[in-house]
């Protein structure tokens, strides 16, 4: 994880989406482009996701089926708009879950301090020193596959590396003179927590959001790849690169769209939390 | 000095214990039973019921808990539910498989990762750190399984350069076994060293701009002297932290690169104790890794504490 | 001619001498049964078996331990078994005609009512851990195995009313009545014998059996390592100096591995790996005649299933066709709902329930279902390692939607699948080995009281007949007796049998001595 370089005055959420190049244009079209078909995919999808065809099995990509199809006929571009959903849907969430969780933990220990940060941060200690397969793995076969099981896991994961950066960009904060100045009128904890520090915090939580997007998508499309993930019917696209792997040799299309698909959406999402690092740091 | 090191080591106690019950209650909750497994299609009530005493299923959790600690306090983990045999020969052997990946990838990624840190440091925002950071940010984004299997695709199948799987063969020669690692070894690296490549990255940023390195730069110490004798020392200690976790990580925690590869590591041992349930089996896998993190971290801080001058004057 | 075949003839021959009077024994070949066209062999060439070499072989999954008389837990368990223990009888699933050969037994016979066998045992036969083999060893296999405390199934054995040990090389089996499967029987893989003097935990930890091959080494999850039997009965063999089968659980990393050389033999090569394999050189693609079946069970004990019209609706909705061409890419045959596939002499070419949609609704209309119907299949991943049961799930999802029955499929985790599943919801997976002799699965499967009867269906004449079928000398009549039995477990069991997948091996043109079968004959393997 950086280590925030802080500077005092952070830019307001406009200029920070102002960043007009060509490179956060393709990651914002791309990024738009996936929410699109996680929300609409079902109905634009040029087939069924799961309508076969048997005697149209593992047909190379052609006009008729723009990334080929699988061993059922059935076909993967559909696959692949389907999947999109339960993988974008699962990213936000829990994403959302580990900001929540960490940016809450992380600013409680550096406001309060003492007792509050020792636990805290002996507890994301505590955390870390699982490697996140592992934790992954015994949480997933304790609770299994279900959509909130897999959103709990990973938000918990994600959580303690989020708590170590926004604790230490609320200690940054706590010396700036803004905050003795509201202290000095007499403004409350919570007064303070989300009158001062949280619409400061608020832009780095968002690149964090970005940031765990992007981790969430790979974690939970290797989990799929293990074969924990989101079950059938659903088209989890981890899953369906590990399907497709035995027919490599034959079908090398099967593998090939929905590993470009995580790859390109996971690249824009990491250049975009690049960017809006950038114009942070600046 | 002795204090923070005393108190480090008492931390580490402390959390290997508190591993151990989280592990213990985590395992004892997990669904699905070993002892159906083994018997499978012909699993009676009386066969079941005389498996699961034989497996040490019927005492209650805390007897197992502290009979379980205590025996690995004595060096017995315990026997593998599936493979009805100790588990610690198999996790010594799974290790050894693992610190031989390990030690393959780490040096690599430590090389690769500071190199590229250190070019692309050096030359901040020219095109030498754009490209860098683009091909970083690339690999960041690719999952690890997505990259293994293109390269099996790639040199296994269409080529036919490399093997697929890390086949450990009997009587292989040296030469001819280490072409089996070339592919993972290629993965694991390119994997573990992102990170360091960002964290050098930004330190060695952060010195250039120190100001002791203005002011020699100032008395006009030539380029190379200031980036050998200063900067390097000190954009690397925090680089120390992530080159410790990616060696935890590389010995216990690569279970989606072993399975692809089919490596006989600690990583692929895990996936096979959750699924079959083997609890003593999980149970061991999951602390030994575990430890490996806690004890590799330990040596870090301390490993840092000793460097940074600051600190040590603590 | 090839060698091969040549010492086949020889051996049917002299099993024709051994069995003398009751020639009518399980004798397939010798009466013009329908076999399946002979796989090729690869050994293509009449050569002399060489001495000396390693052969590496792929395996799926590692070795759990060394339990001669466990069906084992999981594939490598029994091919290990097979290298180092030998049977009474070997029977060759694999070849046409399933000839048994003599292992432990030199030569058996028959009274005139196959009431009583009595099996001549080999002499000079040593364990790997030096005690001689004689009929005490046979004697304590058997009572271990009939010890209702035995872990592990071995069929048939309740037939047995007394074991008799004659002398120290001739053994007599009393048995309870009339048993013309008996010498088939005998070389089931469970029936390796074991010597007196050791338990099953101490062969558990050093193994010691009378096999070709002996325990080098085994590294857990990479290989297991055999040695050559310097002591071996048959001095000739076996012909490979060292074996080694290394533990590959992909199925592409096996491929590669055999295209590049690194091995000789895959046991079970995936479909979608044939293209591949197909034009590779130095490479033969071996299609066996042993195979194995997908069961979908439905439990005629529970709803909707205990409508016979239903199960017959969910029947007519399947294209078999189709499956054999998706799923095993043609390669294999369709299947009638009944365990007896094409390969065995006793397969009667009953004619499924036809692919007929409207049919399909017409019967559940009749059932009681005209709006359609919701059913739930319990799968795992434990059965992908089958003849593709899982991809064939996702197919009949598709095929039942069709027939307006909107399938689920729930995966279960293993660990889970016996406890939770398996026997006890309606619907619900499994996979079978084809065994060319019907009383090898009817009894076990497709009985009222049959262990492995996953569907729960019973039905009295067919208890009945599987009874006949066991006690008939005479083998046109057993013939019609089988023929019945498929009729009617075709029409009205509880089982989806959609079709059946032949295993199909790839070997290296250097293997030689090895008849394409899932059993490898370890003591006949030779490399060029």
């Amino acid at each position: 994880m950086q280590h925030p370089v802080l500077t005092p005055h952070l830019p307001r959420l406009r200029s920070f989406l102002g960043v007009v190049d060509p490179v956060s244009l393709f990651s914002l079209a791309v990024v738009t482009l996936a929410v699109g078909v996680a929300l609409f995919g079902e109905w634009i999808a040029p087939y069924h996701f799961s309508a076969q065809n048997l005697t149209n099995s593992l047909q190379p990509p052609s006009w008729q089926h723009l990334f080929g199809t699988d061993q059922f006929g059935r076909d993967i571009l559909s696959r692949v708009m389907v999947g999109c959903r339960s993988i974008v849907g699962l990213a936000t969430a829990s994403s959302l879950l580990a900001v929540i969780l960490g940016g809450g933990s992380g600013m409680i220990a550096a406001y309060w301090g003492e007792m509050a940060d020792e636990v805290l941060m002996r507890a994301t200690d505590l955390l870390f020193c699982f490697p996140s397969m592992l934790l992954a793995l015994l949480i997933v076969s304790a609770l299994g596959s279900e959509m909130v099981y897999l959103i709990l896991c990973i938000g918990v994961i994600f959580a303690p590396g989020i708590a170590r950066v926004v604790r230490g960009v609320v200690i940054d904060l706590k010396t700036r003179e803004f905050l003795e100045a509201a202290r000095m009128i007499g403004s409350s904890d919570s007064r303070i927590l989300r009158r001062e520090i949280l619409p400061n915090l608020f832009n780095w939580l968002l690149v964090e959001l970005t940031l765990y997007f992007g981790y969430a998508i790979l974690l939970s499309s290797s989990l799929g790849f293990l074969g924990l993930g989101v079950q059938p019917p659903s088209p989890d696209w981890g899953a369906q690169i590990s399907e497709g792997r035995d027919w490599l040799v034959a079908a090398p299309w099967i593998v090939l769209f929905p590993a470009l698909a995580i790859s390109t959406l996971v690249v824009a999402v990491n250049l975009l939390a690049d960017r809006w690092m950038a114009t942070l740091r600046r | 000095m002795v204090q923070f090191v005393v108190r480090r080591l008492l931390f580490t106690g402390g959390v290997l214990f508190l591993i151990s019950l989280a592990i213990f209650v985590v395992t004892e909750v997990l669904p699905g039973d070993a002892a159906y497994l083994v018997l499978g299609k012909d699993a009676t009530s009386e066969k079941l019921a005389l498996l699961r005493s034989q497996m040490g299923l019927d005492r209650p959790p805390s007897e197992r808990y502290l009979g379980w600690l205590g025996g690995i306090l004595q060096g017995d983990w315990g026997e593998s539910m599936i493979l009805r045999r100790p588990v610690w020969p198999l996790l010594q052997q799974r290790l050894a498989n693992s610190a031989r990946l390990a030690l393959l990838a780490w040096p690599f990624s430590v090389l690769l990762g500071v190199g590229l840190g250190l070019a692309a440091g050096l030359h901040a925002n020219r095109w030498l750190d754009r490209t860098i950071s683009a091909l970083v940010l690339f690999a960041v984004s690719i999952p690890s399984f997505v990259l293994a299997v293109l390269l099996i695709l790639c040199f296994s199948i269409w080529l036919q350069w490399l093997p697929a799987a890390s086949m450990l063969a009997a009587e292989s020669d040296f030469w001819s076994s280490l072409r089996f690692f070339i592919l993972p070894t290629l993965v694991l690296t390119v994997i573990s060293s992102t990170e360091v490549v960002r964290i050098v990255r930004l330190s060695v940023i952060d010195v250039m701009h120190q100001d002791y390195i203005r002011t020699a730069k100032g008395k006009g110490l030539p380029a190379h002297t200031l980036v050998w004798h200063h900067a390097l020392r000190n954009a690397l200690l925090p680089a120390i932290s992530v080159l410790a976790l990616n060696l935890a990580f590389l010995l216990g925690g690569v279970v989606v690169v072993e399975s692809v590869f089919a490596y006989p590591g600690m990583g692929r041992l895990l996936l096979q104790a959750v699924t079959q349930r083997d609890l003593p089996l999980l149970q061991a896998v999951a602390l030994v890794s575990a430890a490996l993190f806690a004890l590799i971290n330990l040596v870090a801080d301390l490993l840092l504490f000793s460097l940074n001058p600051r600190l040590r004057s603590l | 001619m090839n060698v091969e075949t040549h010492r086949l003839s020889v051996n049917r021959r002299q099993f024709l001498q051994m069995t003398g009077g009751t020639a009518t024994l399980f004798l397939l070949s010798a009466c013009g049964a329908v076999v399946a066209p002979a796989a090729p062999t690869p050994a293509g060439s009449a050569l002399t078996p060489k001495r000396g070499g390693t052969l590496r072989i792929a395996t799926p999954d590692d070795l759990t331990g060394f339990y001669p008389n466990r069906l084992g837990q999981s594939f490598t368990d029994v091919r290990v078994a097979d290298m180092l223990y030998e049977t009474l009888i070997r029977r060759a699933e694999a070849e046409e005609g399933v000839p048994l050969y003599p292992v432990l037994a030199e030569s058996w016979e028959a009274n005139e009512d196959a009431t009583l066998y009595t099996f001549h045992l080999r002499q000079g036969v040593t364990f790997h851990h030096g005690t001689p083999f004689t009929a005490k060893d046979v004697e304590h296999t058997f009572n271990r195995l009939r010890d209702p405390a035995f872990q592990g199934v071995v069929s048939g054995l309740d037939a047995i009313d007394q074991l008799v040990v004659v002398d120290d090389f001739t053994v007599e089996f009393h048995l309870k009545s009339t048993n013309v499967t008996w010498p088939y029987n005998m070389g089931q893989q469970g029936l390796k014998i074991v010597p007196h003097d050791r338990t099953d935990e101490e062969l558990a930890e050093e193994p010691a059996g009378t096999g070709p091959f002996v325990v080098a080494e085994w590294v857990q999850g990479e290989r297991i390592v055999g040695k050559r039997n310097e002591k071996y009965w048959d001095p000739e063999r076996p012909y490979l100096d060292e074996l080694q089968m290394l533990i590959l659980p992909e199925a592409t990393t096996q491929i590669a591995a055999l295209m590049s050389g690194s091995i000789e033999l895959v046991q079970s090569v995936e479909r979608e790996n044939l293209a591949l394999l197909e034009g590779a050189a130095d490479v033969v693609v071996l299609e066996c005649r042993q195979g194995l079946y997908p069961v979908f069970a439905m439990r005629v004990d529970q709803k909707p299933f205990d409508d016979v019209r239903v199960r017959q609706a969910v029947k007519h909705a399947v294209d078999r066709a189709g499956l054999v061409a998706a799923i095993l890419q043609g390669r294999g045959s369709i299947g009638n709902d009944q365990p007896i596939d094409p390969g065995s002499p006793f397969w009667a070419n009953v004619e499924p329930l036809a692919y007929d949609v409207e049919k399909a609704k017409a019967l559940l209309a009749e059932a009681g279902y005209p709006e359609g119907l919701e059913l739930t299949l319990h799968t795992s991943e434990l059965m992908d390692g089958g003849p593709g049961v899982n991809a064939a799930a996702v197919a009949l999802q598709e095929m039942l939607k069709a027939a307006g029955i909107t399938l689920t499929i729930e995966n279960v985790p293993g660990a889970s699948y016996y406890a939770e599943a398996y026997l006890q919801v309606p619907f619900f997976t499994s996979w079978f080995p084809t065994f060319s002799e019907p009383d090898a699965i009817l009894p076990l499967a497709y009985i009222s009281t049959g262990a492995y009867n996953e569907s729960g269906w019973g039905d009295p004449q067919v208890d009945e007949w599987v009874a006949a079928g066991r006690t008939e000398l005479d083998l046109e009549k057993r013939k019609t007796i089988y023929a019945e039995i498929q009729q009617r477990i075709s029409a009205e069991g509880g089982v989806l049998i959609p079709y059946f997948a032949p295993y199909l091996q790839a070997a290296s043109t250097r293997l030689q001595g090895h008849f394409p079968g899932l059993r490898l004959v370890f003591r006949d393997l030779w490399l060029q």
